[in-house]
């Protein structure tokens, strides 16, 4: 059984991450004691941040590697400071879609200070922990060739190549005609009605279920991405901080004159439970509809190492106390948290 | 107009990414908010709803350049149609950042700042680093009569969705070096229809430049004439006696560093 409910409460899906911190705090279905996290901004990532700090202080080791010292790297007992993308091998990387390839990551320059790769962390942990025979390989190196080898490939043919190696993708149905069908459904095909569902007992067709309007006074937080920033790991890059250090709050331009709010005020925002994040400022925008707002994910950084990025914005995930679950896939809906604008903090 | 290059930015296919910006300083060498183009959103509320798209900010290589016009130093000149800056023969006067009808040149650190083509990579037969960097190719770079030609044919097929879409750049001051497929209006992108060169410039290809090349003369023939006398007079009190000739003001060899 997994302590996320995936292929248990839930009847599909990969990882439902945010399932898993309740059960850190009641320890149900089972105790989970520690954490290794990696590649993985927990505070930023997950909703419901304060849920998130009570599972972290509960824990009785939690081991980070990363690159940078995101929010949860304080919360940590060990910290395996990374080498970044350009100064590492990592695995290789496959894509299966309309054109399908193999790409390869290398280092293009050394790691500084006292960084090391992903790959080297994982073998030499592996070593300490007595687990020496899951890690058959001596570097980064043997490793890829040997499963490029599977191919016929080696790492300099495909450096040859540019780093990838493209495959004709298969993208018709009709490419599949006398094999298995590349959707695993009962009919083959793309199925809007799915009689798989109904079976589990779920609505075989999506079905629109009303959500709880906010009250007046009150926006419908909502968020997304810029296409300057990825996630919340790129907010301290300094290139990318010069072009956008800090998000903004949208606020509809008849709402913001109802309010009597100008055109980048500094204001909090407070949500239904009485979290707050802050300041940031106000957009005054007719983009947005007058009973949402809307901000760029991954703002709000808590972590002073983040010294560009620290305290610029506000953070979407603070403000996220509560989501919506989809029961098939266990996936989080978030954007069902109610905020007002706090003025003159 | 000699055949030159030329830009092109097509403002149907620019997703508002920014990673021009983000290649032009890397590849230029400058500092985080320093790139010579700008990119910012543009939004209007319109009868049919709302619009949006994105403008950008930068070098238009103007063929007649009122820049290069007024440069004194001749540190921006023209190069193959293009607006090219030699940063260390600039005295950072400033008469470019008046002259310019797009306000783009900036003085920072007593030096002009302004798009440079990316010369020395076009010498090494690569392609100016916002072109090689635009995801959506919405920028493009080449031989200025194909660079119009597929601006042109880019807003034939635009005309359907964008009834206003023009191509700017074709005839104005010259025939500019950066052509913009824009979907409406130029007044809409904060854009001159028709830019001209400023009074100012006016003024000063008029009056004041031929003005103060008249006192450069004026000044260089005083001067001449003073030294002609001052020597004439020095030779009277001093005349030549035998002897070592005078060490030079610098005794050491060229290039020695400190």
């Amino acid at each position: 059984m997994r302590a996320d409910g995936v292929r248990g409460k839930f009847l599909r899906g990969a990882t439902a991450m945010q399932e898993l911190i309740e059960p850190m705090i009641t320890g149900e279905p089972y105790p989970i004691r520690g954490l290794v996290l990696y590649g993985t901004n927990l505070l930023h990532t997950v909703p419901n941040v304060p849920r998130t700090k009570d599972a972290l202080a509960r824990l009785d080791f939690v081991l980070t590697v990363d690159v940078l010292p995101q929010d949860h790297v304080a919360w940590s007992d060990v910290v395996l400071p990374e080498a970044t993308y350009l100064e590492r091998y990592d695995d290789l990387w496959t894509c299966a879609h309309k054109t399908p390839y193999i790409a390869m990551r290398e280092p293009a320059v050394e790691p500084l200070h006292q960084t090391r790769p992903g790959w080297w962390i994982a073998k030499e942990l592996g070593h300490r922990l007595g687990l020496d025979e899951f890690f058959p390989w001596r570097d980064a190196e043997e490793y890829l060739n040997q499963r490029l080898g599977s191919l016929g490939l080696t790492l300099d043919d495909v450096r040859a190549r540019g780093g990838v190696v493209l495959q004709k993708g298969k993208p018709y149905l009709r490419d599949f005609e006398g094999a298995t069908s590349p959707f695993p459904t009962p009919s083959g095909k793309v199925e809007l009605f799915s009689a798989a569902l109904a079976k589990a007992g779920h609505a075989p067709l999506p079905r629109y279920e009303p959500v709880p309007e906010p009250p007046a006074g009150w926006f419908r937080l909502l968020y997304g991405r810029s296409p300057v920033h990825t996630f919340a790991r790129t907010q301290n890059v300094p290139l990318l901080n010069a072009l956008e250090a800090e998000n903004d709050v949208w606020l509809n331009d008849s709402a913001a004159a109802a309010l009597g709010v100008r055109q980048g005020e500094r204001v909090w925002l407070e949500n239904q439970d009485g979290a707050r994040s802050g300041p940031v400022r106000v957009k005054v925008t007719p983009r947005i509809r007058g009973d949402c707002v809307y901000t760029v994910h991954g703002f709000g950084h808590d972590a002073p190492g983040l010294t560009r990025a620290h305290r610029r914005g506000v953070s979407d995930a603070a403000l996220q106390t509560r989501y919506a679950l989809d029961p098939i896939s266990g996936g989080a809906g978030m954007r069902v948290n109610f905020v007002r604008l706090v003025r003159g903090v | 107009m000699e055949p030159g290059y030329a830009f092109s930015v097509d403002l149907d296919r620019c997703i508002g990414c920014r990673a021009c910006v983000v290649a032009c300083c890397t590849g230029n060498g400058l500092p985080p908010g320093a790139a010579f183009i700008e990119v910012s959103d543009l939004v209007r509320r319109t009868p049919d709803g709302l619009w949006g798209s994105f403008a950008h900010h930068r070098c238009f290589h103007c063929g007649e350049a009122a820049c290069v016009e007024v440069c004194p130093t001749g540190a921006l000149s023209k190069w193959k149609g293009l607006t090219v800056v030699a940063a260390e023969r600039c005295s950072g006067c400033g008469y470019c950042v008046d002259a310019c009808p797009f306000r783009v040149p900036r003085v920072v650190d007593g030096a002009v700042a302004k798009c440079v083509a990316c010369v020395d990579q076009l010498k090494e037969g690569e392609a100016p680093w916002c072109q090689r960097t635009c995801p959506s190719q919405a920028i493009r770079f080449g031989a200025r009569d194909a660079i119009l030609a597929d601006a042109r044919a880019r807003v034939l097929r635009l005309a359907a969705r964008y009834p206003r879409a023009q191509v700017y750049g074709d005839t104005q001051l010259g025939g500019l070096g950066l052509v913009l497929v824009l979907l409406e209006r130029a007044e809409v992108y904060g854009l001159p229809e028709r830019p001209a060169t400023p009074r100012l410039l006016e003024a000063w290809q008029r009056a004041v430049k031929p003005g103060a090349l008249g006192l450069s003369a004026l000044a260089a023939a005083t001067m001449g004439a003073a030294f002609w006398v001052a020597r004439r007079q020095h030779a009277r009190e001093h005349p030549p006696e035998s002897g070592p000739p005078c060490p030079g003001p610098s005794g050491g060899q060229p290039g020695e560093g400190p």
